[in-house]
């Protein structure tokens, strides 16, 4: 045997079941491609078999959830695994066949919970995507297996245990996201918007990688486990360690757009086609906060106090930049954007406690915000379709007396994104609040209760815009009964939710605990 | 005098002399000239260094391709364009360039930092050779994030492709 084959020879084969989801959206993205080239009379066709593919997706998700649910309740595994008195031991060897291609690639309940909610945004998004393109003379197949491409992006992203798959994830969602910002293409605005976030992202990824070199520099491993080992053994002001943490903090800031990172915000959710916006403003948001908490946790544990003062500072600015230059937009689309950057405020100012509790709070309203984002900016792109809508604060005007149950919707997305009860926005604000009060940090839970009364400002205004004025303009909507249902399931999720969030509740409890037990592992 | 000494000595000279030749020659030709030169020259230290493949690297790469993309936009440029301005830009770089060459200084001379220990010993390296190493390492335990390199250099393409055709315009009659 050489010495090469020596090297290799216990590398085994990778479990590739766990990989089901993404294997079925590649194939997917590869089908949608070649019926893009050669099909005829093809545009329901690819409609779909995106959809096709993204269910299929999501159901292998669900199954792979169930294995490891199984897993961990099977009594016989638990009584074994008790009697032994190896606890921990036994229960990490049975998942040791959720980590996949020669460790690095990891299944877990976390990385799958937000594949679940990454591929139901998707759906979302891509149910509308046509009808607004055709209305806009801007329909072209790409956008279909570019949006798979970019999913595909953020899957890698989620269960990522290694910095090296996390940033060939993260390149490969926003380089497909670059591409689909541009994609409205007889549009000025599209094209400048592509632009910008092509050079602001192409720089934050810069950022990140050189933030990678430096922390390889510092512990010599990429994975997050290795680093921590490392970061456990060795002094923490490690030139590396500073400049490492520094600047991968500032690049994750950069792509979740906290300020002071986010110039480009504006104008590519303004730019970009509206579903696209959504797609933007969900699906892709959430995958860079779950990576941003996986990192801080699974990586940088022992340094928990330095991060999360940084992410303090950052949530604050964003809270009150975002919310100031919301109040004085008069375009609807640009008003979401700045209010985009508010929600990154309120979302990762749960990571200034950094504590279970913390933790939970951020998954729970980085899950919830799905709901909310899609919600309200597949609104606008339902209503874009029509002639003489600009998506100015007075087209609003009178809705409620032409579309009552249209009007409704929108006033359930944007008291959900205010935070008034029964909405699900204040369960997901309220949790953050008390996770920030629990660890003593009274400053930022009182910016957050001011910021978000300084949001009504602007969210009231739509709904008042809705509900007190007589109609300005004559535009006629005819929106049809499919449509209506999709934005009325999202609507009732976001009310059954803030009345009964004890399951979505649960389920961030156990994840953000599950994310802390492997600190010890 | 070892001969890698004065292979070293006259590398570095050369690289740091046309380096100087790229920031200050006012005609763009030479510019670039004299940064193939530079990277030329860096990738002989490389060598030097026994890093071979980061050397053929450095050649094929950094010296082929991407100073061809700089020929390329130059020869589209009207020739006016290309003519050197007032440094007003030199201001600011004097300070930034001096914080990198502080950083380096201080990596160089501190070694701040831990090297890797992975499954290749220096005497497996001297027995099989930088590239077979790194291309071991690269094919097993690193290839999935090779193969989605793949991707993203196909996404990356199909945006290109689909931003940059001349827009034709879409008949509905056609399509349907």
């Amino acid at each position: 045997m050489s010495i090469i084959q020596q090297l290799v020879s216990g590398i085994g084969v990778p479990n590739f079941y766990v990989l089901i989801p993404e294997i079925i959206i590649l194939i997917t993205a590869f089908v949608v491609f070649f019926i893009e080239l050669f099909g005829k009379n093809k545009r329901s066709l690819i409609t779909w078999t995106t959809v096709a593919g993204l269910s299929l997706s999501l159901i292998f998700t669900f199954v792979i959830v169930l294995g490891i649910l199984n897993l961990i309740t099977n009594p016989q595994i638990l009584a074994h695994a008790k009697e032994s008195g190896f606890y921990s031991f036994i229960i990490s060897n049975f998942f040791e066949q959720y980590m996949t291609l020669f460790g690095l690639y990891s299944v877990d309940i976390f990385s799958l919970v937000f594949k679940v909610f990454i591929l139901v945004g998707t759906l979302f998004v891509i149910f509308h995507l046509r009808s607004y393109a055709e209305s806009k003379k801007t329909y072209y197949g790409e956008y279909y297996y570019l949006i798979l491409f970019a999913v595909l992006g953020m899957m890698i992203m989620v269960s990522s245990p290694n910095l090296i798959t996390f940033y060939i994830g993260l390149e490969l969602m926003s380089i497909a996201v670059y591409i689909l910002i541009g994609m409205y293409r007889k549009n000025y605005l599209s094209k400048e918007a592509a632009f910008k976030y092509l050079i602001i992202g192409g720089t934050g990824t810069a950022i990140i990688s050189y933030a990678i070199a430096l922390i390889y520099g510092f512990s010599g491993k990429f994975a997050f486990g290795d680093i921590l080992k490392t970061l456990f053994y060795s002094d923490q002001t490690n030139v590396g360690l500073i400049g490492g943490l520094i600047l991968l903090i500032l690049g994750l800031a950069l792509k979740a757009s906290a300020v002071p990172m986010h110039f480009w915000t504006p104008d590519a959710y303004e730019g970009a086609p509206t579903p696209i916006t959504a797609f933007m403003a969900a699906p892709v948001k959430i995958a860079t906060y779950a990576v941003i908490l996986k990192i801080m946790v699974e990586a940088f544990p022992f340094v928990s106090e330095q991060w999360s003062l940084a992410w303090a500072i950052l949530a604050a600015l964003s809270m009150v930049v975002g919310n100031a230059v919301a109040l004085v937009q008069k375009n609807v689309k640009r008003m979401l954007a700045y209010s985009s950057i508010a929600h990154t405020g309120y979302i990762v100012a749960a990571l200034a406690a950094p504590t279970t509790v913390g933790f939970a709070a951020l998954i729970f309203y980085s899950l919830i915000y799905v709901f909310m984002a899609v919600g309200a900016l597949m609104f606008l792109s339902l209503f874009e379709r029509f002639e003489g809508w600009t998506n100015h604060i007075d087209d609003f005007k009178g809705l409620a007396r032409k579309n009552p149950w249209m009007a409704f919707v929108m006033g359930a997305f944007m008291f959900s994104m205010l935070g008034i009860p029964p909405t699900v926005g204040f369960m997901g604000k309220l949790f953050v609040f008390l996770a920030l009060i629990g660890s003593d940090i009274w400053w930022l839970a009182v910016l957050l209760v001011i910021m978000s009364i300084v949001s009504a400002g602007y969210y009231l205004k739509v709904v008042s815009n809705m509900y007190f004025y007589d109609p300005a303009k004559p535009i006629s909507f005819n929106i049809s009964l499919p449509e209506k249902l999709s934005m009325g399931i999202l609507a009732i999720i976001v009310i059954i939710l803030g009345i009964y969030p004890t399951w979505f509740f649960k389920v961030s409890t156990n994840l953000s605990s599950i994310l802390i037990s492997t600190i010890g592992g | 005098m070892d001969l890698s000494v004065i292979a070293f000595w006259s590398f570095s000279t050369l690289a740091v002399l046309s380096a100087i030749g790229v920031v200050f020659f006012k005609n763009i030709i030479y510019s670039v000239l004299s940064l193939i030169s530079t990277l030329i020259m860096v990738s002989g230290l490389f060598f030097t260094l026994g890093a071979e493949l980061v050397g053929a690297l450095q050649i094929l790469i950094y010296a082929v391709a991407i100073v061809v993309f700089y020929v390329l936009v130059i020869s589209t440029v009207p020739e006016y364009k290309g003519k050197a301005i007032d440094p007003k830009y030199m201001l600011l770089s004097l300070p930034v360039g001096f914080l990198l060459f502080l950083e380096l200084a201080y990596v160089s001379v501190y070694g701040a930092w831990a090297s890797n220990t992975g499954i290749f010993k220096p005497e497996v390296l001297n027995e099989i050779g930088n590239v077979k190493a790194v291309s071991t390492i690269l094919f097993t335990k690193f290839l999935f994030p090779f193969e989605v390199a793949s991707l993203i250099l196909l996404v990356a393409m199909i945006g290109a492709i689909i931003l940059g055709r001349k827009e034709q315009v879409m008949d509905e009659e056609e399509v349907k």
